[in-house]
């Protein structure tokens, strides 16, 4: 499966639910995750794990690793483990999403942006250390993902209308966050110019 | 890097039976160290091997109408 594939489903599931007039009109990640398990073939299955944290801690983590009950017949089985903050104070709902959803883009890293060696995550802890001027792929898809996240939560369509209302004054970036149950935080970049590049590099190409 | 960077990456990627093929962080804004990012992954595994923690099977159903 291809991200245009799965931004297509996302856009496509957000209409149907809009048509069908329900009230949260969400692209919801329990759908998102189970239309990847069932479409993904090397995906056996996607595990999200709340975990109690301590402060400094990421906000979530993404892990793909073999099924070592399942490998025995079949190489390609694979689990992806997420784990994530579970104290609402400091990830509520729509936070949470965000980052179940970003996490879950992360199937769709190239090989140059896996982590799967020691060296290789030697050298990512160290960049995000860092904070290089010119960061791996590994470090840049850390970004990537939060912009696919973004697009799949928030499929064109709706961005789009939601802008121009938001430029009549009619929202606010709260109301903007209520709509999709994203963070506010992620607002800004929802509305920027730079959403439409990215859509461009992700979905279009 | 310390010690404790090299116990987990030695338990990332040497453990019998258990190939890991990718791992990534939804890093905080700010400063990270990666001693904790270590420690977090050690912490985040053994809170699921203890069942310390329940996966979360329904996530943002409670959501959807």
């Amino acid at each position: 499966m291809l991200f245009s594939d799965l931004y297509n489903f996302a856009e496509t599931y957000l209409s149907e639910r809009e048509k069908a007039g329900k009230k949260s009109a969400i692209v919801s990640i329990y759908d998102l995750k189970t239309h990847i398990v069932e479409n993904v073939n090397w995906i056996e299955d996607i595990n999200f794990w709340p975990v109690d944290c301590r402060e400094g801690d990421p906000l979530g983590h993404y892990e793909c690793h073999g099924n070592a009950e399942s490998r025995w017949e079949d190489d390609d089985a694979w689990i992806v483990l997420i784990s994530y903050d579970e104290e609402p104070d400091r990830l509520n709902d729509c936070y949470q999403r965000l980052v179940w959803c970003k996490e879950m883009m992360h199937i769709f890293d190239s090989e140059p942006a896996m982590v799967h060696s020691d060296q290789r995550y030697t050298d990512l802890v160290g960049e995000i250390e860092l904070r290089p001027l010119d960061p791996s792929e590994m470090y840049i898809s850390e970004n990537r993902a939060k912009w696919m996240a973004l697009i799949i939560l928030c499929p064109k369509p709706f961005r789009d209308r939601v802008k121009v209302e938001k430029e009549e004054g009619a929202l606010s970036d709260y109301d903007i966050a209520l709509r999709f149950r994203i963070p506010e935080i992620a607002v800004p970049s929802l509305m920027s110019d730079y959403y439409d590049t990215a859509f461009e590099a992700l979905v279009s190409n | 890097m310390s010690q404790n960077i090299d116990r987990a990456v030695r338990d990332m990627f040497h453990t019998e039976g258990r190939a890991t093929r990718n791992i990534k962080y939804y890093f905080r804004h700010g400063e990270n160290s990666a001693d904790q990012l270590a420690d977090y992954r050690t912490r985040v595994h053994s809170q699921i091997r203890e069942n310390a923690t329940v996966e979360n099977v329904d996530l943002d159903r409670h959501l959807l109408d």
